[in-house]
């Protein structure tokens, strides 16, 4: 990391412990964030405008043609429509707002379109990782890679929409990190950084 | 129970061992603790009610007269019992396990085959507990937790005390993953360091820890919702019933006052009952209790009925909380919940999520005892409040939603204008109580909000009531999450949630510059930090 530093006396040996200014810490805000891979854009509308929204459309007309007047069934009928326009935007904007960023300590995502949440997860405490795509998934060129720490039911951090190349790459070099981190615990070597 | 290979254990026939293949068959006392296990009251609020309705219905079906529901409700306990037998014979068929030099192998399930292989130096902990009905024959329960999570959990019932200890002596000896010195856990260590006494309460401690924290009545006012759910289709026919009605229409008690008479002194005896269950219980799980520091090792020993011997290194020490519940407070009372990484090994002695209860003990002790697990956790610094628009969100949320229900209930009132209308108005009413209390709730609630950052350590203290005080080492945080709500991003605010290794812990509604910075911070300290033992 490359937290800066107030001016201070020269080191002894090499030795220093300065002290750290708060408000230069790295920030992971400042993180200009990778969008996804444009396929898994289709996806999500594929996934929320035909799998999520045409059920709905279809069982609101079914019902409602079945059980009401013409002009109460066109009403639902509407109402369905424009659930089904709302879920697809939010698909699509679901998609859009996702981004992802690997640091050389850490790996942050960003998610949400209305609840906005920003993950960082420091690659020192990454367990395992496991890269998946669903058919769908497959069918539009993503993949998703899921991000495990100790402790923690479930994935600690998810990045969706990564092209397979991408995504593979990506993977071994989590690989690498955490085989490098087991390396130097049963070594016991420490690992030097610049703070 | 080992590989012929290994020439430490004793070399003598074995009529559990598989031959040729190191394999050891559990005995069949194993299957005495899967079965109670499977009957345990968390299996019981879900599957076995199920069954049992199931069970009464069909049975009241078949049987007609008053007595077929009791021989029906006595008919799904015998399948259910049948079933569990049954299930924990083929448990015990399937179950074998092998110990290795290098480390320990157990194949189980029954319709899901899993094989876990757990090597000396990923075990974190071991536990023994003993069952009152397996001290007869001296067998315990052998856990081991392993760096993984509760992925890495192997759980051996039934075995003889020497292999226990034998394993346990093996898994200690062996450094887990990244530990730096493990000579403090072999046996040829300074036994003068040995057991030093941090918490040993008495007896009348314990029956005031578990008077006041009240854990029956949540398991007591499941069970009955569970029973009411499903004698309610046959309470009409049950005339003690119907008597107990009559008795209660009877003349002397059939105004306000004569109902009060008769509702306090049976609310007064059913809670006084609830209280004392729950002192007895606590009593009963906490026997003896005693946490000792045992060289580099806490060790966490209790029970009466099933007694523990929990451990838990030093270093493993993920988090530390003091609750106070709001009797407690009022008595000056607290405990306190030592955090591990999470596992799936929950018992009595936890609260669910794999943390160590250290019951009973005043609020100076706890402080105290604070001090001596973590003394980088003292003295608690002065805190920060949250924002106040904290306040402000919920209070107005909160009055929206309670407005709805009174209009909603008004409406339907005067729309019906018979005799359903009074439930409205009780609903009418009740809205607007709440419409005057909640906005006290939500300003006391903001109030103790607080939280502190001293060097790297992060205090966090929460309640309405009673009190919750976090206090855990940054260096533990396993990720960090900043979420922002629309409301949060108009107002320049956030929430900080910090995954540790037991758990999530989280600050609503910081100014948003200040959760980045802390969140930043935590990632310094991790970062920068050595490696965290889990």
């Amino acid at each position: 990391m490359n937290g800066s530093m107030h001016p201070t006396p020269p080191s002894v040996d090499g030795f220093r412990n300065q002290q750290l200014d708060l408000t230069a810490l790295p920030d992971h805000e400042d993180v200009v964030l990778e969008p996804v891979a444009r396929g898994y854009v289709t996806y999500s509308l594929v996934l929320w405008g035909l799998l999520v929204s045409l059920p709905v459309v279809i069982g609101a007309t079914v019902v409602a043609l079945l059980t009401v007047e013409l002009p109460l069934a066109l009403a639902i009928i509407g109402a369905a429509l424009v659930l089904a326009a709302a879920m697809t935007g939010y698909g699509y904007l679901d998609a859009r707002v996702f981004g992802w960023a690997i640091r050389e300590h850490d790996l942050i995502t960003r998610a949400g379109v209305l609840w906005r949440s920003t993950t960082v997860v420091p690659l020192v405490r990454v367990q395992h990782v496991e890269l998946s795509s669903g058919p769908l998934e497959r069918a539009f060129g993503t993949a998703r890679l899921q991000v495990f720490t100790a402790g923690s039911g479930g994935e600690d951090l998810v990045i969706y929409g990564l092209e397979p190349t991408q995504a593979e790459r990506l993977r071994s070099h989590l690989r690498r990190r955490i085989d490098a981190e087991l390396e130097q615990q049963v070594t016991g070597v420490p690992e030097v950084r610049d703070v | 129970m080992s590989s012929p290979q290994d020439p430490t254990l004793p070399q003598r026939p074995r009529p559990d061992l598989d031959p040729g293949t190191g394999w050891v068959r559990l005995s069949p006392w194993a299957a005495l603790p899967t079965a109670l296990s499977l009957l345990k009251p968390r299996v019981l609020a879900t599957a076995a009610p199920g069954l049992v309705a199931l069970t009464v219905v069909f049975g009241e079906l078949l049987i007609s007269g008053r007595w077929g529901v009791l021989g029906a409700v006595l008919i799904g306990t015998v399948v259910v019992l049948a079933a569990t037998a049954v299930w924990a014979l083929l448990w015990w068929q399937r179950f074998r396990y092998r110990v290795d030099p290098d480390g320990i192998t157990v194949r189980s399930g029954i319709l899901h085959r899993s094989e876990v292989r757990l090597g000396w130096d990923r075990v974190r902990n071991v536990d023994l507990s003993q069952a009152f009905y397996l001290r007869p024959v001296d067998r315990v329960t052998l856990v081991l937790e392993g760096t993984g999570g509760s992925e890495e959990v192997v759980s051996i019932p039934a075995v003889t005390r020497d292999i226990a200890e034998d394993v346990r002596r093996r898994a200690v000896a062996v450094p887990t993953v990244g530990e730096a010195d493990p000579a403090t856990d072999r046996d040829d260590a300074d036994p003068a360091q040995a057991q030093e006494v941090m918490h040993q309460p008495s007896p009348g401690a314990l029956l005031l820890h578990g008077a006041i924290n009240g854990r029956a009545f949540a398991l007591l006012l499941a069970g009955l919702g569970v029973l009411y759910s499903v004698l309610t289709p046959f309470v009409d026919e049950v005339d003690l019933v119907q008597d107990a009605a009559d008795r209660l229409r009877a003349p002397g008690i059939d105004t306000i006052g004569g109902w009060l008479l008769v509702a306090v002194p049976v609310l007064v005896v059913i809670s006084a009952l609830l209280v004392a269950i729950s002192a007895v219980a606590a009593l009963v799980i906490s026997w003896g209790y005693r946490l000792t520091l045992d060289r580099d090792r806490y060790v966490f020993s209790y029970g009466l009925v099933e007694t523990h011997q929990r451990s838990l290194r030093t270093v493993k020490l993920q988090a530390l909380t003091t609750v106070e519940t709001a009797v407690g407070r009022l008595l000056g009372r607290a405990h306190v919940l030592v955090h591990k990484a999470t596992s799936s090994t929950g018992d009595e002695g936890d609260e669910g999520d794999g943390s160590l209860l250290v019951p009973a003990m005043s609020r100076a002790e706890a402080a105290a005892l604070v001090r001596r697990l973590d003394p980088a956790a003292s003295p608690r610094p002065q805190l920060t409040a949250i924002a106040r628009a904290f306040r402000r969100f919920w209070m107005q949320r909160l009055a929206a939603l309670e407005l709805a229900v009174l209009a909603a209930a008004l409406l339907a009132a005067w729309w019906l204008d018979g005799d359903d209308t009074i439930t409205f108005v009780v609903v009418a009413v009740l809205a607007a109580l709440a419409m005057v209390v909640t906005p006290v709730l939500v300003a006391v609630t903001w109030r103790n909000w607080g939280w502190a950052l001293d060097g790297s350590v992060l205090f966090i203290t929460s309640g309405l009531l009673g009190r919750r005080h976090e206090v855990f080492r940054l260096d533990r945080v396993q990720h960090v999450a900043v979420t922002r709500s629309p409301y949060q991003r108009r107002n320049g605010l956030a929430d900080l949630k910090l995954a540790l290794p037991d758990g999530e812990r989280a600050i609503p509604f910081l100014d948003h510059a200040t959760a980045v910075l802390l969140a930043d911070r935590a990632l310094i300290e991790v970062e920068t930090a050595a490696h965290l033992e889990l």
